[in-house]
């Protein structure tokens, strides 16, 4: 229990840290809110009205702490470029980007398990040398190159989804689920084949070890031995990836929004940086920084639970 | 009594990509029903492959050839299906390794592993498993043992680890334990303690022991008859106290002579 307060404390605090550093970045990358704002209009002294007007010209620090206060009553403040609520904006992207993410981490499981657990068991076979020489070169394919394959093979040439006809989730769920198939596979498959060469390595070191033979000697089948003792040792590694997987699939979900032009959180990010929005894009790096955060944090406490020998 | 084990011109040889080497030659001995049978070598002498040969360690790599036989009841073990041999694993054929903590699952409670031999074998309930359980780790002296059941191979010391080990090869009353080297990573005074639980197991469930050791002097304790291997064959059979005051072959007077003086006097 103290473990998890203590995991908790740390979880806020770099959250903190991260909205911080994105405050500072902000004031030392070039561009100016107010200017992108008026556009062509920008005289000077409109620019320093407004910038007065949106407390730009106030310290960061009290920038921050400002933020920090309204965020905790729940008010991310108002997007800049579209006068409205930032909570009301990200909203509705918010389940398109969480579903594309899960999607995504199913893929990678379903795939990367499985065929750990085969290819390790038919390790040397000529099935096994296949997967895993697929497997090196799928590895190196970028998830934005794989998704411009993918939408032209299936979308243009089988016909299989309209590239670029996202369908909306409250206007038809099933349309939206299978429109994100393609994307999800596209984050998936070089990361499915990480996993699979980490799940192989692992399982076959594990198999070496003193006590494989002592459950061998009980009278244990190949199975037995397989899937009763070594795959919960050999799986430790794999969830402490799996964790920083996690938060890789939401920066390539980022770039894969914009391939397969699904508005998520990731499309509105770039847009909110390009604006300088700095209400938008703290909000949604608040998101992203949460869910990476809570990945780790719940690949820690499972790790835990997995294995007794991590001390408090 | 009859012969529980016997093994005929038992030959062990490592396939290598070029080089073949053969680690056991032509070896041959029979271990008798309830007796303690020793066997004595330095390291790379060839008693802990000629163990596993008989545990039915060793034919899973694909590296290693078996030549002889291992009659096991009148059962050649080298000859039948993986799937026969396993019925006697565990169950009749049970094992004590060296390493009493790389030999342990690490993440696996004590309980579970104890029973997990009459958990293959067995037709017994999760509750009566685990009387069993207890019962075993009360014959091997582990104090508490209901809490014990419930720890992990870390929280313990070396030498209840050990206790664990001999607890879940014992659970299953197999006809023949082989404890290789079960003393050897353990201190002296727990030593000691380890061989008395082996002449208790032997006494009381009448269990055949092969014991293998590097150290002379603790068969000589431990064990009725004794061998004695040296670079993969067999050099002297007897009686141990035999072998101890008139041994026939130079290695084994080496042997002899590495045990401190005052064993010497016994």
């Amino acid at each position: 229990m103290k473990y998890i307060i203590k995991k908790i404390f740390f979880f806020i605090l770099t959250l903190l840290i991260v909205v911080f550093l994105t405050f500072l970045a902000f004031q030392i990358i070039p561009g100016d809110p107010a200017v992108s704002l008026l556009g062509t209009e920008g005289t000077p002294l409109k620019v320093a009205a407004l910038r007065e007007e949106m407390g730009l010209n106030k310290p960061v620090g009290e920038r921050f702490l400002t933020w920090v206060l309204n965020f905790m009553k729940g008010d991310m403040g108002i997007s800049y470029s579209y006068q409205i609520p930032v909570s009301e904006l990200i909203t509705d992207k918010i389940p398109v980007t969480f579903l594309l993410t899960m999607l995504s981490f199913a893929f990678i499981i379903c795939m990367g398990i499985p065929l750990g657990i085969y290819t390790s068991k038919h390790a040397g076979s000529r099935l096994d040398r296949l997967i895993m020489t697929v497997n090196q070169v799928t590895m190196a394919i970028p998830p934005f190159f794989l998704g411009i394959i993918l939408t032209y093979l299936f979308g243009l040439v089988l016909k299989w989804f309209v590239p670029g006809g996202y369908i909306s989730y409250s206007d038809d769920f099933f349309g939206f689920f299978t429109y994100l198939i393609f994307p999800a596979i596209a984050i998936a498959f070089p990361k499915s084949a990480m996993v699979v060469k980490l799940f192989r390595g692992s399982i076959i070191e594990e198999a070496k070890k003193d006590y494989v033979r002592t459950a061998y000697s009980r009278g244990n089948t190949i199975n037995g031995v397989l899937y009763g003792h070594v795959l919960k040792n050999a799986i430790l590694p794999v969830i402490t990836f799996l964790a920083v997987v996690f938060a890789d699939i939401i920066a390539g979900s980022i770039i894969i929004e914009q391939v397969f032009g699904i508005p998520g959180l990731g499309r509105m990010l770039i847009t909110s940086i390009q604006n300088r929005d700095y209400p938008v894009v703290q909000a949604i790096i608040v998101c992203i920084a949460f869910v990476v955060l809570g990945s780790n944090l719940l690949a820690d406490i499972l790790l835990k639970v997995l294995d007794p020998r991590i001390k408090l | 009594m009859g012969n529980l084990l016997e093994v005929k011109s038992l030959s062990i040889t490592f396939e290598g990509n070029q080089a073949r080497e053969k680690v056991v030659r032509n070896v041959s001995f029979s271990v008798m029903e309830g007796e303690i049978l020793g066997i004595a070598g330095e390291s790379g002498s060839g008693k802990t492959l000629t163990a596993l040969a008989i545990a039915g360690l060793l034919n899973r790599h694909g590296a290693v050839s078996l030549e002889g036989e291992i009659l096991f009841q009148g059962k050649n073990l080298l000859t039948c299906k993986r799937e026969e041999l396993r019925r006697y694993q565990g169950n009749d054929i049970s094992m004590v390794f060296q390493e009493p903590m790389s030999s342990l699952n690490p993440v696996m409670k004590i309980g579970r592993q104890i029973e997990e031999s009459i958990k293959i074998h067995g037709t017994l309930s999760k509750k009566e498993r685990k009387e069993k359980a207890i019962w075993a780790m009360e014959c091997v002296e582990l104090e508490n043992p209901e809490k014990i059941y419930h720890r992990y191979p870390h929280e313990l010391s070396g030498g209840m680890r050990q206790r664990v080990m001999i607890a879940a090869s014992l659970i299953s009353n197999p006809r023949l334990m082989i404890a290789d080297e079960p003393t050897t990573a353990l201190d002296v005074s727990i030593q000691h303690q380890i061989l008395k639980l082996f002449q208790k197991i032997n006494r009381e469930n009448h269990t055949a022991i092969l014991f293998i050791s590097h150290d002379l002097s603790l068969i000589y304790h431990l064990c009725g008859r004794a061998l004695v291997m040296y670079e993969g064959s067999l050099i002297e059979e007897g009686n141990t106290k035999e072998i101890f005051y008139h041994p026939r072959h130079s290695y084994t007077k080496n042997l002899i002579a590495c045990i401190p003086t005052y064993e010497k006097k016994v």
